[in-house]
């Protein structure tokens, strides 16, 4: 099978900077893939530049998704043709209602205006899956929820979406136990409705025990400095990255 | 003699009675005589701003003001600031002017690059008519601070004005506070031309019996990620008027900047007139501005929670202006200044 | 695909508002004005002996003012080059559309006018260029004694003296040139009196068509809500764009009763070679409420700020605002608020938006009278940048003549965040439908307080500003 997602040799810099100094990666079909790392490592950065964002600008090396170099495509067309992240704090954006700003989205996607009836009949389903107060639909996109209902409503978002690469980025900061749990419901539900792969950034292992992860990455000052399976999460776990920091 | 001041740098409604100020002046006035004080700084007279190339500019109290100054005979204190050099103690100025005075003094204040220097002027006494007027030029990441405490005593008459230019990460702060009794008129036009430059205006003031205070600022943004922070607070009481005028003008090409102006006022009795005119002037996309206003009296909650404690109304009324100065005085950067305004029994 | 929607959308703009009849055969007075071309007027008008008199009192005035000195320029509008006075062929007023001239009528049928009528409004009076050529009301509203109907057959019937009383007190003569210009050519427009007590459920509309080019249209609108009555106004304008200038000075004067309410709404879509100098007022006695819904996107120049004046104690007004300036234009539009009585409230929210070189500008005046204790404002205003050769300026005043007063004032300015389109984007959705939807939502809080038809015209101004906006 080929290969979903492929980043080569990846270097990306901001105004300050280059964040990233060659980064690899391979994401097949269904894979669960995590990436750990420590503050400032550029997790959030690799999580953007997938996504595509000018802030962001890459200077060499390649990002390919379902085989095609995607490196000079603007997000719109990374979100159409597939790629999904998560923000770690969703910008309020005040007038537009959740509920038709993902019909918005989700019409785009698939290419035709679905019923609205039809629609908010799903969306209130995966609500429900995701513990949300219904009245959420209405609210202005992310003006005034809590932390917890942003990160739900993100997530909400992907379940709609069904994006066939999801990138969550830091997800699980910032929430209470009830919450995580919740939030990792749907990602669990997301996996196993379809052969969405997923790229889990965290620094948390919070989200990942009730998933399977496929591969594990450690992300260290711009490079990925060691890549293992499931059980490295156990190993970060208990030592830490010190093993992995240059001195 | 009628002259306007202190204009509005877009009009609006004439009935409003914002656009300028006029004043009455006399025909003749005399150079005010003030004491200056430094020991690092060295001072110069000269004839005109032209000896300093400060005439060109524009200044807080507008062109007619400008005019009546170019054209009086006092010489200009010039101070000069080298490269390099922070001047820690502040010079001082004071003034005290005698009974029904006409007088004019200026001041020119430049800052050479990397230098800082700050000016507490303090003007007490009675002038029939008093003008000021005071024209900075502040270099490279250069910073000038200039306090100014005006407490006349009753019928004098004031006009202040300050003008001057901020290049590349210069700043300027300014504290002005109108403590005492008379008609005083404030001004300050600011061009933030460099890149980074800062402005930063604190103002207080109390105005009391059939007083006026009219104040404009303007600042200018021309450079890039420029800020400007406006904020005045006072307190007025009896009949007294009081006109506040605050321009953020951005220029266009003022990329990333940001300006903001705040005003609170606090009115105590049935008699006074409040005007807040806040422009903000945009011809640039990439900047932030905002400004902000609150008028009115003590809210009813905070004169609840004073009474509940057994407090009664006319001492939180006294306890609440005398607080609002009491914030600004604190806030000048100078020990000696705070402790002879803050010292009382 | 892009260029496709771009003329798909010049395709509705000109069909929509910017499609013109031939005027021949109409009734022109000469252009200019003149003591004579007022007579003139008057007596093609048929007025009572005061209104003659009255409009050559006008004409005096008028003459006498100076320009004012502030506001955007209005050097392109020479008042000797403007047709003051304009009247279709054949023209008699008709409750029946079928008696409306063909070519009028298929210019309200473009524009929507008839079914709106049929559909969801309780009146309809529509005016083109200086005459109104339909008015009719429900039947059921008429029978609560409603009346709405044109000012001048009013004017000599049974409500003569109620017009008298109340014709331009509000607004008089003096207050500025061009409400002295309005006294002396003023004609059409539309008088309404909702007697006591009596709610009108649904709402009365005019809709105001400027057709002749280089012609003035001076409609005179007078709606006077009796104590506790209630009543939702909604007035719309139009004209297609000539390459001469028009002008467009009506007067509204709206008398709120005792716990009265008002609700004026305008969607105002002039042509880009209007000038729009328009006076707005409103009294409101004691517990009344007036609320103003005002839309601006068109014309070349706007003057335009709806005044109330909060005369009796516990009274109120709300002000919900948009102005749109794109390219070409400079609109000035804000409000007037003076408190009189005791504790009365004023809430104001607006917003502004400046794109290719357009010019908006914010004015307002708040007005705290000395005996207006208890009174509290607050004013909320922001404004969208949407690129760097456009400008947005703010001019608030607030005047406090009374301690016991409580005065908030917001003002914002800026663009839209990067950060804010990257999200969208990264769901999937176009930077250009980014944009729109952002700036939609900017303006979410006008059309949340629009009837359904209007919240969805006024979206799609904004769509038809907004795309192709980019690149």
């Amino acid at each position: 099978m080929s290969e979903l997602l492929k980043v080569n040799d990846l270097h990306v810099s901001v105004e300050d900077g280059e964040i990233l100094h060659g980064i690899n990666l391979s994401v097949n079909p269904g894979e669960t893939h995590v990436i750990m790392g420590p503050n400032g490592a550029g997790k959030s950065t690799l999580g953007y530049s997938i996504m595509g964002n000018n802030h962001y600008q890459v200077n060499s090396g390649k990002i390919f998704f379902k085989g095609e170099d995607i490196t000079e495509l603007s997000a719109t067309d990374r979100a159409k043709s597939g790629i999904f992240l998560t923000f770690q704090n969703p910008i309020e954006i005040p007038g537009i209602s959740l509920s038709n700003f993902i019909k918005n989205a989700y019409d785009t996607k698939n290419g035709s205006r679905s019923k609205l009836w039809d629609f908010r009949k799903l969306l209130e389903k995966y609500m429900e899956k995701l513990n949300m107060d219904k009245s959420y639909a209405n609210r202005d996109l992310n003006v005034g929820f809590s932390g917890g209902e942003k990160k739900k409503a993100e997530i909400l978002q992907m379940l709609m979406l069904k994006p066939d690469l999801a990138i969550l980025d830091e997800t699980d900061s910032g929430l209470d136990v009830d919450a995580v749990r919740t939030v990792s419901d749907g990602v669990k539900a997301f996996h196993e409705n379809g052969d969405g792969a997923l790229v889990i950034i965290t620094h948390s292992t919070r989200i990942l025990e009730s998933l399977d992860v496929d591969y594990t990455h450690i992300l260290v000052n711009g490079k990925i400095v060691a890549t293992g399976d499931a059980s490295l999460v156990d190993e970060i776990n208990a030592n830490g990255f010190e093993k992995y920091l240059e001195d | 003699m009628d002259l306007k001041i202190n204009k509005l740098p877009v009009p609006t409604w004439n009935w409003l009675k914002v656009n300028d100020y006029q004043v009455a002046i006399p025909e003749e006035i005399n150079e005010a005589s003030y004491r200056i004080n430094t020991k690092d700084v060295n001072l110069q007279s000269v004839q005109s701003f032209a000896d300093v190339s400060l005439e060109g500019i524009e200044i807080g109290a507008g062109n007619e003001f400008k005019s009546i100054s170019d054209k009086n005979s006092a010489k200009v204190c010039a101070v000069n600031v080298n490269k390099d050099t922070v001047v820690k103690e502040p010079i001082r100025i004071d003034f005290d002017y005698s009974k029904e005075e006409n007088a004019f003094s200026k001041f020119a204040i430049k800052l050479e690059n990397k230098s800082e220097l700050t000016v507490i002027i303090n003007f007490k006494g009675n002038p029939s008519f008093g003008g000021n007027d005071i024209r900075f030029s502040v270099a490279e990441d250069a910073h000038l601070t200039v306090v100014e405490i005006f407490d006349f005593e009753d019928n004098s008459n004031f006009i202040d004005s300050i003008g001057g230019s901020l290049e590349k990460i210069g700043g300027l702060k300014l504290m002005q506070l109108n403590r005492g009794l008379g008609n005083v008129a404030l001004s300050c036009y600011t061009d933030l031309v460099g890149d980074k430059s800062t402005l930063d205006i604190d103002t207080g003031y109390l105005v009391r019996g059939n007083d006026r205070l009219d104040i404009n600022y303007v600042a200018k943004h021309r450079g890039v990620s420029t800020d400007s922070k406006i904020k005045a607070s006072g307190v007025l009481r009896d009949n007294a008027t009081k006109t506040f005028r605050g321009t953020i003008d951005f220029i266009k090409g003022a990329k990333h900047a940001t300006g903001d102006e705040r005003e609170d006022v606090l009115l105590m009795n049935e008699g006074v007139h409040n005007n807040t005119v806040p422009l903000i002037l945009c011809a640039e996309e990439d900047v932030e501005g905002g400004h902000g206003a609150t008028i009115g009296k003590i809210s009813d909650e905070i004169l609840y929670y004073f009474e509940a404690r057994g407090i009664p109304e006319d001492m939180v009324n006294e306890l609440m202006a005398q607080s609002k100065l009491d914030a600004v005085s604190g806030r000048i950067p100078d020990e000696v200044t705070k402790e002879q305004l803050l010292n009382r029994d | 695909m892009e260029k496709k929607e771009k003329t798909y959308v010049e395709d509705v703009d000109r069909s929509l508002y910017d499609f013109r009849n031939v005027d021949e055969d109409v009734y022109k007075v000469e252009e200019g004005l003149t003591p004579e071309i007022v007579k003139q007027i008057s007596k093609e008008k048929n007025d009572p002996e005061w209104m003659t008199e009255f409009r050559l009192k006008s004409l005096e005035i008028y003459n006498n003012k100076p320009m004012s000195n502030w506001g955007p320029p209005i050097d392109g509008l020479d008042i000797d080059n403007i047709v003051t006075y304009v009247k279709p062929k054949n023209n008699k007023m008709s409750a029946d559309w079928n008696e409306v001239p063909e070519d009028i009528k298929s210019t309200f049928e473009k524009l929507g006018i008839p079914q709106a009528e049929r559909e969801s409004l309780a009146g309809v009076g529509a005016q083109y260029d200086s005459e109104l050529v339909y008015h009719n009301v429900r039947e059921e509203v008429a029978a609560q004694g409603v009346i709405y109907t044109d000012l001048e057959s009013a004017m000599h019937g049974e409500y003569a003296d109620m017009i008298k009383e109340h014709f331009m007190k509000l607004i008089t003569p003096d207050d500025h040139k061009f409400a002295a210009l309005h006294g002396a050519v003023w004609s059409g427009g539309s008088f309404v009196y909702v007697p006591p007590g009596v709610s009108v459920e649904i709402p009365l509309q005019s809709y105001f068509r400027l057709n002749a080019p280089g012609a003035g249209q001076f409609e005179h609108t007078l709606i006077i809500v009796d104590e506790g009555a209630d009543l939702h106004f909604i007035e719309g304008c139009s004209a297609p764009k000539y390459n001469v200038a028009n002008l467009h000075a009506g007067a509204v004067e709206l008398f709120v009763g005792k716990n009265a309410k008002l609700r004026y709404s305008t969607i105002e879509n002039w042509s880009k070679n209007m000038y729009n100098l328009n006076t707005k007022r409103a009294v409101v006695e004691e517990g009344g409420t007036m609320e103003w819904v005002s839309g601006s996107f068109g014309s070349h120049t706007s003057y335009l700020y709806p005044m109330t004046i909060l005369k009796g104690d516990d009274s109120k007004v709300e002000f919900t605002g948009i102005t749109f300036a794109g390219e070409g234009q400079d609109l000035d539009t804000g409000l007037k608020v003076v408190h009189v009585g005791e504790r009365t409230l004023s809430t104001v929210n607006t917003k502004s938006i400046s794109k290719s070189g357009g010019i908006s500008t914010f004015r307002s005046a708040v007005v705290i009278g000395p005996k207006a204790k208890g009174a509290k404002s607050a004013v909320d205003c922001s404004s969208l940048m949407l690129d760097d050769i456009s400008r947005s300026d703010t001019i608030p005043v607030m005047e406090v003549n009374c301690d016991d007063a409580d005065v908030g004032h917001e003002a914002k300015i800026g663009r839209i965040s990067d950060e804010a389109i990257f999200y969208l984007m990264s769901r999937g959705i176009s930077e250009e439908d980014a944009r729109a939807m952002i700036v939609s939502g900017f303006a979410d809080n006008v059309s949340k307080e629009l009837p359904l038809e209007y919240a969805v015209e006024m979206n799609n101004l904004i769509r038809i500003e907004m795309v192709g906006s980019i690149g």
